[in-house]
């Protein structure tokens, strides 16, 4: 990379409040009642491993690195996506049951 | 030296921010707070963290990438975040007494 160069324990800083934020998703994910706790959840997860994918590029000067996080961003949207349309699914399901 | 500050108060800001919407998904009271607070926070903390990418990594093809990657980002976040309040809503999941509004039932459609 022949650009500026990032302190290395700056990243590592930041890698780990990327980790502290994504293991609160994980405890959501865990404890969270409903289901689209869990999905909020997975969502904050992509974010988190495209944050993190960004970062490692920059800590190992590595830009080949910046495609992986193209592909995951639009992968992780289309998750997204498709897990609200099962859940929107799911609960018209248990109305119908309900009424 | 001054870009190099720049580029670590990015990244420090971008991740902090990470770390907040995991406390905001842990602390708001129902789904569609929480939905709110990933779609927000997250999205400008990865936001940063590109910008930061771009500054440092200052060549035509990563600047290429990644600024695709941030009208990528840019797009579909707010959709997703939508289409996730929506599903919440929807399902019918316990909003709790703190979330008060609810424009979709003043506007007379009980399904959103």
């Amino acid at each position: 990379m022949n650009g500026i160069s990032v302190p290395d324990t700056v990243v590592d800083i930041a890698l780990v409040f990327v980790v502290i934020g994504v293991l609160a998703g994980i405890v959501r994910a865990a404890i969270g009642p409903s289901r689209a706790d869990r999905i909020v959840s997975a969502e904050l997860g992509f974010i988190g491993a495209v944050s993190a994918i960004l970062l490692v590029a920059l800590r190992l000067d590595e830009p080949v690195l910046f495609d992986f996080a193209l592909i995951a961003v639009l992968i992780g949207f289309l998750t997204t996506i498709g897990l609200a349309r099962l859940v929107t699914r799911d609960g018209r399901k248990t109305r119908e049951d309900s009424t | 030296m001054i870009g190099s500050i720049i580029v670590s108060i990015l990244v420090l800001f971008g991740a902090g921010l990470v770390a907040l919407a995991g406390l905001g998904i842990l602390r708001l009271p129902d789904p569609l707070t929480r939905a709110s607070a990933v779609s927000k926070a997250a999205a400008l903390g990865l936001l940063l963290i590109i910008a930061a990418a771009i500054i440092a990594d200052w060549s035509l093809r990563s600047v290429l990438v990644l600024v695709l990657v941030l009208i990528a980002h840019l797009v579909t976040v707010p959709l997703s975040g939508l289409a996730l309040a929506r599903a919440s809503y929807r399902s019918g999941t316990a909003r709790s007494p703190v979330t008060t509004v609810d424009e979709p039932a003043e506007q007379g459609r009980s399904t959103g």
